[in-house]
């Protein structure tokens, strides 16, 4: 459903993602790890199309992002690590601003949007300015806006931060549940505790290379430890670490 | 407030605002270093330009026997006034901004700083911001004063301490009006506060302009009746006021050196008293009122709704597609933001000012007949930069005002290309109507000869394409999302840039023309039917290579940057 090429993104001298290769099958939950500056937010940019690759090719649902980034884009929907909307729009009007833009019957949407709003416990606040939206009902509208759409995949850039533990909880079992209707699912995470409860397969990304990519166990077993998933990461992404390093083995 | 207190603010001055710049700075690659550069050309060419205007204006005041020195005196008044309150509106503006709506604030404040030292890094800082770009502009004026008035160096200097005497002024006044003010209102109803200030501000201009009753120079055949205008004419200032107060100190620098170090004296002791007062007060008083401002929601107040929000709820639950969408997505950021609500006031006074004061020209009057022509001129000319004021407002900051929100629009499925040449469009609508409006009172009042009227077209028919063109497409590879008040691109470097290229656009669009209607002319008026065709088609295939260029070029910029993901 993802599936990247060689993926290079260059700022300046300095190289955020390196050769990347990753390959998502329809229904799976992908974890992405690393430290800060790893070059996760990058990768999830350029596959939601907001930043375009210095070099490599991105398929999204099979259509490739460069060639055809409308068509891929169609399939996608992302929401990014804060929850920026337009503060001078309601809840509803930004919800009707995504349906116009993705060309969804206006009917249809208002109904199914309607229903996101009372799933995420917003319908009193729907005609409310997000701009006096906490940060958690904000992210909330972003998934809301997210699924409008029925996207075939999600792509998320840190969903948990900011959420209580209600909301985050909801959010968990939605995109259990949006894995299980065959929705591919790729975010980043800094939290190992849910990225191990929540993801199929995990990927450790350290200075824009894709240090190691595997289920939990493999990568526990990649680590050579038997130390819990905190544990086996710090281990990868330690400098001096023979797999962080430049050129190490990936 | 001790020494302790303003070296300590000295040094925060230094450490968070100084040292952060210098080091972005050491960080510049050549493409900013590059831009900088450009930046500062074009302010040099600006500054040029002023003191090129300037130089031979004030000489030819200086060379008019007895009512030279009258007439120097009366427009540096108007000048300090002029530079009082752009410095006095400025500081307001940015000690709001730096006191109390700035972001990184809680974080200084939960230090154990003193509040009044941050209090007096920020005052000072907000005087520094608000003066500098204001000495700058003094400075071709002072240049241009001294060559016209002699008195060498000094009195560059002399006129330069002038208007820094008069900073104090602005700086003290507005960061105590600002200070009482908060005692009454939250931040956020202060912004929409000085809309309805700027709103009675641009009245005042325009009665000001009625009552200077400028339509009577027009007679110019009759000097007497100039002189007798200007020795009637009086500013409404005091001479209480700082500007007056600056205003005399230079006239005193030629003709009373007395009288003029006297009111210099005044000048810098009253202001400094100011300064200290200011200082005193505003460290008790800021940290409360910060306190009170945060209650109160600072500035992130949403704005009430106006009688435009039936429609939008309307327009809103029609069925629509994605243009109609980013519309409504447009129409009511326009509408809800106090920002650009602010900038439709500017814009709907400038026009109103100048479809006024040309529907209240004399042009009845049969010695201002041989008028007709250069004056439509001068208001075909205004109307281009009316309109390019408009553009450089509302187009040129768009994709900034999209803020870290415009994710919402890159990811939908809409090519970067498709969504420029919506709002290309959508400008292009709106300009040329006002364009219609403001070219079509031109016609009428002034009846141009037919070559005018043809030239005065073809420019109206092209410049809103070429000026929209450069607002949106330079506004998209310049954006800055992360700009808190994206309306301020316009008077930053990028918008001076800008302003410079729609400038030079106009001028050579104007400048290509003049060949081929003067060749038009020649053949109208010999009544013969061979052109000289070098003279025809050359310069009109220049003319028409330029309206293509100053379409496409920035368009094709603005796509490239959108589409690398500039701002992502």
């Amino acid at each position: 459903m993802i599936e990247t090429r060689g993926l290079l993104k260059r700022y300046g001298q300095l190289v955020a993602v390196d050769g990347l290769d990753l390959s998502l099958r329809p229904g799976e939950v992908y974890g992405f790890l690393g430290p800060n500056g790893a070059g996760k937010t990058s990768t999830l940019k350029m596959l939601a199309g907001l930043l375009s690759p210095d070099a490599g090719t991105i398929r999204v649902a099979g259509v490739d992002m460069v060639a055809s980034p409308q068509e891929a884009k169609s399939h996608l929907a992302y929401i990014p690590d804060r929850p920026s909307l337009f503060p001078e729009l309601t809840g509803l009007e930004t919800l009707r601003l995504v349906a116009g833009l993705y060309g969804l019957d206006p009917a249809e949407s208002e109904g199914y949007g309607a229903r996101l709003l009372e799933g995420f416990g917003l319908s009193a606040w729907g005609d409310e300015r997000t701009g006096t939206y906490s940060h958690g009902m904000r992210q909330k509208l972003c998934f809301a806006a997210a699924l409008l759409h029925r996207p075939q995949v999600l792509i998320l850039d840190e969903p948990m931060v900011g959420l209580d533990p209600q909301g985050g909880r909801q959010i968990k079992e939605l995109l259990r549940s949006q894995a299980s209707q065959g929705v591919t699912v790729f975010l980043s995470l800094h939290t190992l505790e849910i990225a191990e409860k929540l993801c199929d397969r995990l990927g450790i990304l350290h200075h824009g290379r894709l240090l190691l990519e595997g289920t939990v166990e493999e990568i526990k077993a990649a680590a050579g430890s038997r130390q819990d998933l905190e544990g086996a990461f710090l281990s990868l992404t330690q400098e001096g670490s023979p797999m962080a390093a430049p050129g190490g083995e990936a | 407030m001790s020494w302790a207190d303003l070296t300590q603010a000295l040094w925060l001055i230094v450490r968070l605002e100084l040292k952060p710049r210098l080091g972005a700075w050491r960080r510049w690659q050549a493409g900013e270093w590059a831009r900088a550069c450009a930046g500062l050309l074009v302010a040099f060419v600006f500054l040029a330009l002023v003191y090129g205007l300037l130089r031979p204006t004030f000489g030819f005041l200086a060379r008019q026997e007895g009512l030279g020195p009258l007439l120097i005196a009366r427009l540096s008044q108007v000048l300090f006034l002029v530079f009082f309150s752009m410095q006095a509106l400025s500081q307001l503006i940015t000690s709001l901004s730096a006191l109390f709506l700035d972001r990184g604030l809680e974080l200084l404040l939960a230090t154990p700083l003193a509040p009044r030292r941050l209090f007096l890094a920020r005052f000072m800082r907000s005087w520094a911001a608000s003066a500098w770009m204001v000495a700058l502009l003094w400075v071709p004026v002072a240049l241009a004063m001294q060559r016209a008035l002699g008195g060498g160096a000094a009195f560059v200097l002399w006129a330069l301490a002038c208007l820094v005497g008069l900073s104090f002024w602005g700086a003290g006044l507005s960061t105590l009006v600002l200070l009482a003010s908060l005692r009454l209102v939250a931040p956020g109803r202060l912004r929409r506060a000085m809309t309805l200030v700027f709103a009675l501000m641009a009245c005042a201009l325009v009665l000001v302009v009625r009552a200077m009753q400028p339509e009577k120079l027009t007679n110019a055949g009759n000097t007497m009746a100039a002189a007798e205008w200007l020795r009637q004419f009086r500013l409404p200032q005091p001479g209480w006021l700082p500007s007056a107060m600056a205003a005399n100190a230079l006239d005193g620098f030629h003709n009373d050196p007395a009288a003029g170090l006297g009111w210099m004296a005044l000048l810098w002791l009253g202001g400094l008293a100011l300064l200290l007062a200011v200082a005193l007060w505003g460290g008790r008083a800021y940290l409360p009122l910060w306190l009170r401002t945060r209650d109160a929601g600072g500035g992130k107040e949403p704005a009430r709704g106006g009688p435009w929000e039936g429609l939008l709820g309307r327009l809103w639950a029609r069925p629509r597609g994605w243009v109609a969408s980013l519309c409504l997505q447009e129409a009511a950021r326009t509408l809800r933001r106090d920002t650009q609500r602010l900038q439709f006031l500017f814009l709907g006074t400038l026009v109103g000012i100048f479809l006024f004061n040309l529907a209240r020209l004399p042009m009845q009057d049969p010695e201002v007949a041989s008028l007709h022509d250069p004056l439509f001129i001068a208001s075909a000319g205004l109307s281009c930069l009316v309109l390019l004021a408009v553009a450089a407002r509302f187009a040129f900051p768009a994709q900034s005002l999209e803020g870290e929100a415009s994710w919402l629009l890159r990811t939908a499925p809409i090519s970067s290309a498709r969504y420029l040449a919506w709002r290309w469009l959508g400008t292009l609508a709106l300009l040329s109507g006002l364009g219609l409006l403001l070219f079509g009172s031109c016609v009428l009042a002034l009846k141009p000869s037919p070559r005018l009227l043809l030239a005065g077209l073809l420019v109206m028919l092209t410049a809103p394409m070429a000026i929209t063109s450069l607002c949106v497409g330079l506004g998209a590879a310049w954006g800055r999302p992360d700009m808190e008040n994206p309306e301020d691109m316009v008077t930053g470097g990028s918008g001076l840039l800008l302003l410079t290229l729609a400038g030079l656009y106009l001028l050579l669009s104007l400048g290509l023309l003049v060949p081929p209607l003067g060749e038009l002319s020649r053949l109208a008026i010999s009544h013969r039917f061979t052109p000289r065709w070098a003279a025809l088609l050359l310069p009109a295939a220049c003319w028409l290579l330029l309206q293509a260029t100053a379409v496409a070029l920035p368009m094709r910029y603005g796509h490239q940057a959108l589409a690398r993901g500039q701002g992502a």
